[in-house]
């Protein structure tokens, strides 16, 4: 226990110390790339035979709506979760949205099967301790690649430790607890999977390396929810190169371009009476209750 | 007795203003009308040119090529998303043409196939925000796939001459958090160069190989 207490102090101090590398440059730091690498290897491994397979199998057998209904379901349980960091955070506004999604989803939601807080103006946003720790200050860290949970880095590896300290599912005292919570990891798991079915099938067929994009993706995705979805983090624009007027090419030549208006010959109506079920895949990405997982597959 | 009826008031009332607190609009944002109609007329036809199933796929993406690079500011993306490394450019105008040249069949093919999915989706423009006026600007979007809850997406509009170009997208999450995609393909090409000691024309030949495999996948996918 005191190891362990001892290991975890060590990561949150590693966390909080930013360092020399990232003070320089933008690019996430990985030290140790080599092992995460041999990790990244071993989870595809592991995705190919058995999580992929099982995922497509979810997807095959339950119908969109079903799935909707679970990742609804697993975000509503992960509330008091969520509350705390707001809370933590010191987010007042944000903390209130909860409790009422909480109780909204609970109640009219079908014990959270439903989002019908959603529709009501209160949007989802996730918070667990990685990001409250960010608010505070912390630096990331070291990333870090593990077979299964995906992509993370030291700051975000110690919040999720802490966020199942927090979670009353973990430790209230109640019957058949273990069924519970191993029967909620399990299905996040396959769900979150499924969740990145197609993001991961595109993602692979565009990079040019499938590890360095899972890494800057969970490195972006990370810095925008610490920054709670802002654009604190959009490249300013005086840090945006000019296009070089000697860099011409045949289209650039002629014609030039042309007026907005002349681009498009019609704008399609705006239909908006679809039912709103499900998300594209890449929305999926951070639909369920366990932090940005992109290292699948 | 009546403890339990203050509690249910006091737990309606607190849900009730939590729930005016947080759907309380933001009443300072300036918004760009030119910027929004150009996203709107744009944006909707690329996702149309994607959907039309009337001409053959070689015209198809020809179509869609055209209207990328009017869309898109394909020259200072492609200068953006290498970073530091741009520099080794502007000593070498032919390896600048070709990194640019590479480039933008490299984007447009990504574009292709991330926006393939969304074909024949309705796409409506919520609303913009100034960074600076008449220079830089974030329009908001929805994009509605047939039966499906919209999917916010951001784009960054930088003024280019008389006009307005798309910079960079952003899909934005459920949760809210969001993914810039020129600043992630800025991360990945940087780490190539910074394994290949800053090579852009072992990264060109990456690239075209990315490029090539996309354009036989989206060969097959149409079926000709």
């Amino acid at each position: 226990m005191r190891s362990g207490l001892a290991a975890l102090g060590f990561a949150a101090a590693c966390a909080i110390a930013p360092s020399a590398a990232q003070a320089q440059d933008a690019q996430v730091h990985d030290p140790w790339e080599g092992f995460n690498r041999k990790m990244f290897a071993l989870n595809d491994t592991l995705d190919h035979a058995i999580f992929a397979p099982v995922a497509r199998g979810y997807r095959a057998i339950m119908p969109r709506p079903v799935r909707r209904g679970v990742v609804n379901f697993l975000n509503n349980l992960r509330s008091p979760v969520v509350f705390v960091n707001d809370v933590l955070q010191g987010d007042a506004h944000q903390a209130g949205t909860t409790v009422a999604r909480f109780g909204i989803n609970s109640t009219i939601g079908l014990l959270g099967v439903l989002d019908p807080a959603t529709n009501m103006g209160l949007a989802r946003r996730d918070e667990d301790f990685g990001q409250t720790l960010g608010r505070w200050g912390s630096h990331p860290g070291p990333y870090l690649f593990l077979p299964v949970i995906g992509p993370t880095n030291v700051r975000d590896g110690f919040g999720s430790l802490v966020d199942l300290a927090i979670d009353p599912i973990n430790w209230a005292d109640y019957d058949g607890r273990t069924a519970v919570v191993v029967g909620r990891g399990a299905l996040n798991a396959v769900s979150t999977r499924e969740g990145l079915l197609d993001a991961n099938d595109q993602m692979r067929r565009t990079s040019l390396d499938p590890y360095v994009s899972v890494r800057s993706g969970y490195s972006l995705l990370r810095e925008s929810a610490v920054n709670n979805g802002e654009t604190q983090d959009i490249t300013p624009l005086q840090d945006i190169p000019d296009a070089e007027p000697d860099v011409t090419s045949p289209e650039n030549v002629t014609p030039p371009t042309p007026a907005p208006d002349s681009v498009t010959s019609a704008t399609p109506s705006i239909d908006n009476s679809a039912a709103p079920n499900d998300h594209p895949s890449l929305n999926n990405i951070q639909s369920s209750s366990s932090p940005v997982n992109l290292g699948v597959g | 007795m009546t403890t339990p009826s203050l509690t249910r008031t006091t737990f309606l009332t607190a849900l009730f203003g939590a729930g005016m607190l947080a759907t309380a609009p933001n009443a300072f944002a300036a918004r760009d009308p030119a910027a929004e109609t150009y996203v709107q007329q744009n944006a909707s036809q690329a996702l149309q040119t994607l959907g039309n199933r009337g001409v053959s796929g070689a015209e198809r993406r020809r179509l869609f090529d055209v209207l990328m690079r009017q869309f898109s500011d394909m020259d200072r993306i492609a200068l953006f998303v290498l970073g530091r490394y741009s520099t080794q450019l502007r000593a070498d105008p032919a390896l600048r043409q070709q990194w640019v040249n590479t480039f933008k069949d490299y984007a447009v093919a990504v574009y292709e196939d991330q926006l393939t999915a969304y074909s024949g989706s309705n796409i409506r423009v919520t609303g913009s925000t100034e960074r600076i006026p008449g220079r830089d600007i974030v329009v908001n979007s929805e994009i509605t796939p047939r039966g499906q809850r919209p999917l916010p997406v951001q784009w960054r509009l930088l003024r280019s001459g008389d006009a307005w170009k798309v910079f960079d997208v952003s899909l934005i999450f459920e949760g809210g958090n969001q993914i810039w995609l020129a600043q992630a393909q800025q991360l990945d090409f940087l780490s190539q160069l910074d394994q290949n000691h800053g090579d852009i024309r072992g990264l060109i030949a990456r690239v075209q190989e990315t490029t090539a495999a996309l354009r036989q996948h989206a060969s097959a996918a149409n079926g000709r």
